[in-house]
C-alpha cells in the first residue's frame, strides 16, 4: 500500500535518527516507484532526499568535525515541519521545506567536494535513470528529475538496464527492414 | 505544401542523435546522405534539445556544434510540419493506455510525441530512436505492460480503446536505433579504410553506442556480431 507524504516524513526521520542506511534505501525504492506512478513533486523530492541521506549516512567522512551530526539535527527538524505540512495538505509549503532539506545536504557536500558532479546532481541522475529503467520514457524521466537528457542517456548506457528487458524486435529484424528500405 | 518525402527519409529523435554525437559518428549521417535520396529530419524541439541547450553546457558544447554544422550543411533538416497531427492528442492517448491503482501512467514526453507525430504528419515511416519506452509502446505494448508490472510491483491495467487508437495511428512506423544506422553504414563501406581492423572497429562502435545510451543489450550486440560481423 502506498505511504502518505506525512508517513513518509516520519519514516525518513526515524531511519535518519537511527542511522539506518538500509531502511533509508527501502524508503527510497518506495518513493521512486510512487514517482513513476504518480509524478508528484513531493514524492520525487523524498526520493532525492532519501538517496542523498543514505549516501551521507554511509560515509563516515561527513561525520568528522560534527558536520554530519548538525545536518542530521537540521534535517530531522525540517522533516517534522514537512510532516505537519503534509498533514494539512499545504503542498507548496511542503515542497519549499523539502527544498531546504536538499539545500542543506548540498551545502554539506560542497564543503568537502570530491567530485565534479555533486551529490544532489548524482541523486537526480540516479533517480531519473531508475524511472527510465522502470519504463517511464527518457523525456519524462529527465523532465521530472530535472536531469539533462544527455547525461541521463550516458548514465543509463553504463547500466545493465537494457539487458534486463529483451525487445521482441531485435537487431537482426531491424537490419532486415533497413536493408529493404535502403536497397 | 510539404514536398513528398522519399521512402528513405528518417525522422530522428534526440536520443539517437545524442548517442551518435557522443560516439563521434555524426559523419555517418553525411556518408549515408550522399548514398541515398532520403532526408534526415528533426522537429524544432529536437534541435532545441540537441543543439541550443547543450551549447550552453561546457561538457556538451562540442557535440552541439557538430550537430549545428550538420544542420547548417543541409545534412539534417529541421522541419515543423503544418499537417502534423496533434502531438498533444497523441501524447494524451499514449499516456492513458496503462493504469495502476486507478492512476494513468504518464509514459510519453512531449519531445517523443513530437517525433512520432512529425513522422506521421510527413508520411515518413522510418524513425531513428534509441529511447526504449516509446519504441516498445509502439512495437510491443504488452511486453512494456509486463515490464512495468514487474518493476513497479503493481498490477497494470490497459485501456483497450486508447491502446487500439494509438496502435492504429502508429502501426506503419518502423523504428531503428543508432546501432542499426552504423551497421548500415558498415555494410556500405563506412569502415572499409580500417582494413583488417574493419570488423573490430564496427563491433567496438556498437559497444560505444551502447555505452552512450543506445537501448541495446550486450547479449544482442554479441549475438549479432557473432553471426554477421565475425563470420
Amino acid at each position: 500500500m502506498a505511504l502518505t507524504l506525512a508517513e513518509t516524513s516520519v519514516l525518513i526521520g526515524s531511519a535518519l535518527r537511527n542511522h539506518d542506511v538500509r531502511a533509508m534505501r527501502k524508503i527510497n525504492n518506495r518513493c521512486e516507484e510512487e514517482t513513476a506512478l504518480r509524478f508528484q513533486q513531493p514524492t520525487y523530492n523524498y526520493a532525492l532526499i532519501t538517496y542523498v541521506l543514505a549516501k551521507i549516512l554511509s560515509k563516515p567522512r561527513y561525520f568528522r568535525q560534527g558536520r554530519g551530526k548538525e545536518l542530521v539535527a537540521t534535517v530531522d527538524r525540517l522533516l517534522r515541519t514537512c510532516e505537519g505540512l503534509a498533514k494539512t495538505a499545504q503542498y507548496d509549503a511542503l515542497v519549499l521545506a523539502q527544498g531546504k532539506i536538499l539545500s542543506s545536504m548540498e551545502k554539506l557536500d560542497d564543503e568537502d567536494r570530491r567530485f565534479v558532479k555533486g551529490i544532489l546532481q548524482k541523486a537526480k541522475l540516479k533517480t531519473a535513470s531508475t524511472l527510465y529503467a522502470q519504463g517511464i520514457s527518457l523525456g519524462n524521466a529527465s523532465e521530472i528529475a530535472g536531469a539533462d537528457k544527455r547525461e541521463l542517456l550516458l548514465y543509463a548506457g553504463q547500466t545493465m538496464m537494457f539487458d534486463r528487458l529483451h525487445e521482441k524486435k531485435g537487431m537482426e529484424q531491424r537490419m532486415k527492414e533497413l536493408r529493404e528500405i535502403f536497397s | 505544401m510539404m514536398a513528398k518525402m522519399s521512402g528513405q527519409s528518417i525522422v530522428c529523435d534526440s536520443s539517437a542523435l545524442i548517442s551518435l554525437t557522443d560516439s563521434c559518428f555524426v559523419h555517418v549521417i553525411y556518408f549515408l546522405k550522399k548514398k541515398y535520396s532520403g532526408r534526415f529530419i528533426i522537429p524544432p524541439s529536437v534541435e532545441k534539445e540537441c543543439v541550443e541547450q547543450p551549447m550552453q553546457i561546457r561538457n556538451y558544447a562540442l557535440h552541439a556544434i557538430r550537430l549545428k554544422r550538420a544542420v547548417a550543411e543541409g545534412m539534417i533538416d529541421v522541419v515543423a510540419a503544418k499537417e502534423q497531427p496533434d502531438a498533444e492528442r497523441l501524447r494524451f492517448v499514449a499516456n492513458n493506455i496503462f493504469h495502476a491503482e486507478g492512476t494513468p501512467l504518464r509514459l510519453l514526453h512531449a519531445g517523443e510525441a513530437d517525433v512520432v507525430s512529425l513522422a506521421l504528419g510527413l508520411g515518413v515511416d522510418n524513425v531513428l530512436m534509441d529511447e526504449r519506452t516509446t519504441r516498445m509502446l509502439v512495437e510491443d505494448p504488452e511486453a512494456l505492460r509486463q515490464h512495468l508490472e514487474h518493476e513497479l510491483g503493481k498490477q497494470i491495467g490497459i485501456n483497450e480503446e486508447n491502446l487500439s487508437a494509438f496502435s492504429r495511428a502508429t502501426r506503419r512506423l518502423r523504428f531503428f536505433r543508432s546501432t542499426e544506422l552504423i551497421l548500415l553504414a558498415y555494410e556500405k563501406g563506412y569502415f572499409a579504410d580500417y582494413g583488417e581492423l574493419e570488423r573490430d572497429a564496427v563491433e567496438a562502435s556498437l559497444y560505444k553506442l551502447k555505452y552512450s545510451g543506445c537501448a541495446i543489450g550486450f547479449e544482442e550486440i554479441g549475438e549479432y556480431s557473432r553471426k554477421h560481423i565475425r563470420e
